[in-house]
């Protein structure tokens, strides 16, 4: 009977001794495996430091300025190209005010067709349906 | 009985254990049961005591130790966390912050560098490894690079901070005997461009001038970068329109800012000429010079901003109200004349149109020189400029402050300030009255200093229109930008030179803001000694030359910096309105 004991006493120690090396051993290289890591990040930070350092370099405002104009057909933009949205006109405006006679004709037909198609139809028919009835507006034209 | 001593210490050997010798056996039994027999007993009680004590201390300690498991296992609150934690991963770490523009633009960084070093003792062939270093680095002399590995010493320096590519060509060379030290060295991305604000740092990385200098505890104790309110966009602008006007007038230096009217903040600042900052060493101590925070001139005409806000505030003179320009002042054994002389009565808005040194003498007589000096002194005008650098010039201000000094600095002579001053009093002008310090460091989006009321709003207000008066009538129509409503005040300067005015030498500047309705940059500049050209008649006053450099900075930076252009015939009050009242005015003195 002690000798059982002792026997399966022997034992565990002996299992406890064997995973404590292997879980030592495992944190041992998962350790190492972080210091590796570590000192990765650490380069990799000091890759990024000099890429950075290198783009400002890079993009120096008189560089660019030269490169721009040897290669682009750039110009600096000035206060003339902005235009406030409101100064512009209204979508669809001009080809309704050049061609009044045309589009007078049009415009009845088009209004009854298309609102209850938008109203009632699925999606899926709205498109053929817009795309005819413009069409049919540019072969009016 | 005369065996036993012989069977003792034939006993001690332990061979005799395992005798066979009958007679060996019975003397060993026999000296057993002698030894128990006498005196044996007590010694076997003493034995088991301390058996005892020994197992119940141990017994003892199996008990506590057990205790402490079921502890640990069933009673312990928990306080041992259930995930061990992670050591963090280590941020690289540099000497110094680094600092960048108010977009994130690196202006300053701490790079790591490698410096190449030798053991000479170590290399075995010199003349060709220094024939395959010269063709990796060819900077380096070969006879030199030759005579040092010769040496028979342990340790020589061949080249400092390699940059990373010069590293690996070396690596790559693979020479037994060469090492590399990390080092550390601070780069300047940009160099020129923010050579004077940014300034430099020496060897051991310690602030020599500029933010690096004013800011350097502070770079070295954090690592996130300090963020300057320079805009480098702007920066460039500027700097290369002062330096295409340096040029053409073949001036001797230049300076210019420009300034977020609402909070103070120096987009840019620049002063010509300039240096490397990545090579202080070889730059001459006059192009070092900050002329923009350091330099102090005499403005000249542009003071009269100050000058008229002064009156305007003071309530000495409406905008209705003028003076006789015809004949000069004399006082003391000054003359005081007109450079763009009228000769008639002047209106304020025309004194300031036409840039009367007369009218602004008289205004600032009216004034009094008491006035004056508090109201320059609000203005900053009197004692340093507040911005963070440590290169910052101390104003000449005369003292005693005569009324000759009054007359003086009411057309901005007898009073020398920095251009950044110049440019902080002004923006306190434009801005509604209130004045805020310089700073080059960049405010949270949205947060505005409190600023001290230097004027009402209204003073602020009328200034306003009579700075674009100017631009649209008067001495800075050269500075009328396309698409932008630019105010401003030329300036042209005779450079006191041994303790007299220099005719031929002077300080041409124009001071302005824009959009002049609502101001949100103040732009200063200022050309050193311009010469006169053909294509400015010979003329190298402040209209002609400084105002159109502050027409081009405008026209460039002001879709950059997102101001919206007026529309093209939009309605604008051009200043007639003040004109035809002051013309009314005029005739009616005229007729008195």
């Amino acid at each position: 009977m002690t000798r059982v004991a002792g026997l399966l006493f022997f034992l565990t120690a002996a299992g406890a001794a064997l995973f404590l090396f292997y879980i030592k051993q495992e944190v041992r290289e998962m350790e190492e495996e972080l210091g590796i890591v570590h000192r990765d990040i650490l380069r990799h930070q000091e890759a990024i430091r000099v890429l950075k350092t290198e783009w400002s370099y890079l993009n120096q405002p008189a560089r660019i300025a030269d490169l721009a104009a040897r290669h682009l057909d750039l110009r600096p933009l000035t206060a003339r190209q902005f235009v406030r949205l409101e100064d512009l006109p209204p979508r669809g405006a001009r080809s309704a005010s050049s061609e009044v006679p045309a589009a007078s004709g049009a415009a009845p037909t088009l209004a009854p067709t298309l609102a209850p198609t938008l109203a009632k139809a699925p999606a899926p028919r709205k498109g053929p349906r817009k795309d005819t009835a413009l069409t049919e507006a540019g072969n009016a034209r | 009985m005369t065996r036993r001593p012989e069977q003792f210490s034939l006993n001690l050997r332990p061979g005799n254990l395992r005798s066979r010798d009958p007679d060996a056996r019975a003397a060993r039994d026999f000296a057993a049961r002698d030894f128990m027999d006498g005196g044996g007993a007590p010694a076997l009680e003493t034995g088991r005591t301390r058996l005892l004590v020994a197992g119940m201390v141990f017994a003892l300690a199996f008990i506590v130790i057990g205790w402490r498991l079921v502890d640990i296992a069933a009673f312990s609150p928990g306080g041992e966390p259930r995930i061990a934690a992670t050591p963090p991963a280590p941020a690289f770490e540099s000497g110094r912050a680094d600092i960048v523009d108010r977009n994130g633009v690196v202006l300053a960084t701490s790079l790591p560098t490698a410096s190449l070093y030798a053991n000479p003792r170590q290399v075995r062939d010199p003349a060709g490894a220094a024939a395959r270093l010269v063709r990796a680095l060819p900077d380096l002399s070969r006879t030199e690079i030759r005579a040092k590995l010769s040496t028979d010493r342990g340790f020589i320096w061949l080249k400092r901070n390699l940059t990373p590519r010069e590293q690996y060509r070396v690596n790559r060379l693979g020479i037994p005997g060469l090492y590399f030290e990390r080092e550390e060295r601070r780069f300047y991305p940009h160099g020129r461009l923010t050579a004077h604000s940014i300034g430099f740092t020496d060897v051991d990385n310690k602030g020599l001038a500029g933010v690096e200098r004013s800011f350097d505890a502070v770079l070295r104790g954090r690592a996130e970068p300090l963020t300057l309110s320079l805009d480098l966009r702007v920066q460039h602008v500027l700097a290369r329109e002062l330096a295409a006007a340096m040029t053409e007038f073949a001036a001797i230096g230049a300076a210019g800012l420009v300034m977020d009217a609402a909070t103070g903040e120096v987009l840019a600042m620049v002063s010509l000429p300039d240096f490397d900052p990545n090579r202080p060493g070889t730059a001459a101590p006059e192009a070092r010079f900050n002329r923009a925070s350091l330099g102090l001139y005499e403005m000249g005409s542009v003071f009269k901003i100050f000058t008229v806000a002064m009156a305007l505030d003071e309530g000495v003179v409406t905008l209705d109200d003028g003076y006789d320009a015809s004949k000069p002042i004399r006082i003391a054994r000054f003359t005081i004349n007109d450079f763009h002389a009228k000769n008639r009565w002047l209106s304020v808005p025309e004194i300031f149109m036409y840039s009367s040194n007369i009218g602004a003498a008289r205004m600032a007589m009216d004034t009094g020189t008491a006035v004056q000096q508090a109201f320059l002194g609000r203005l900053g005008l009197t004692r340093p400029a507040d911005i963070e650098l440590a290169e910052v010039g101390r104003p000449m201000v005369p003292s005693p402050w005569r009324e000759i000094n009054t007359v003086t600095i009411a057309y901005g002579h007898g009073l020398a300030v920095s251009p950044v001053q110049m440019a902080s009093a002004v923006v306190a002008v434009v801005n509604g009255g209130e004045f805020r310090p310089a700073t080059l460091i960049k405010h949270a989006e949205g947060e505005r200093p409190a600023g001290t009321r230097i004027m009402s709003r209204d003073t602020s207000l009328k200034m306003r229109r009579l700075l674009r008066l100017v631009v649209r009538r008067g001495t800075g129509r050269q500075a009328d930008a396309e698409g932008y409503r630019v105010g401003g005040k030329t300036g042209t300067a005779d450079k006191l030179i041994g303790g007299r005015y220099a005719r031929d030498a002077r300080i041409a500047s124009f001071a302005a803001a824009f959009p002049i309705n609502d101001p949100r940059y103040v732009i200063f500049v200022m050309v050193d000694e311009p010469k006169g050209i053909a294509r400015t008649h010979g003329y190298a006053t402040g209209g002609w030359v400084a105002a159109p450099i502050v027409r081009r900075v405008v026209e460039r930076i002001g879709p950059i910096l997102g101001v919206e252009p007026v529309r093209d015939g939009a309605h604008e009050d051009g200043g007639e309105e003040l004109l035809v009242r002051a013309k009314a005015r005029a005739s009616k003195v005229a007729t008195n």
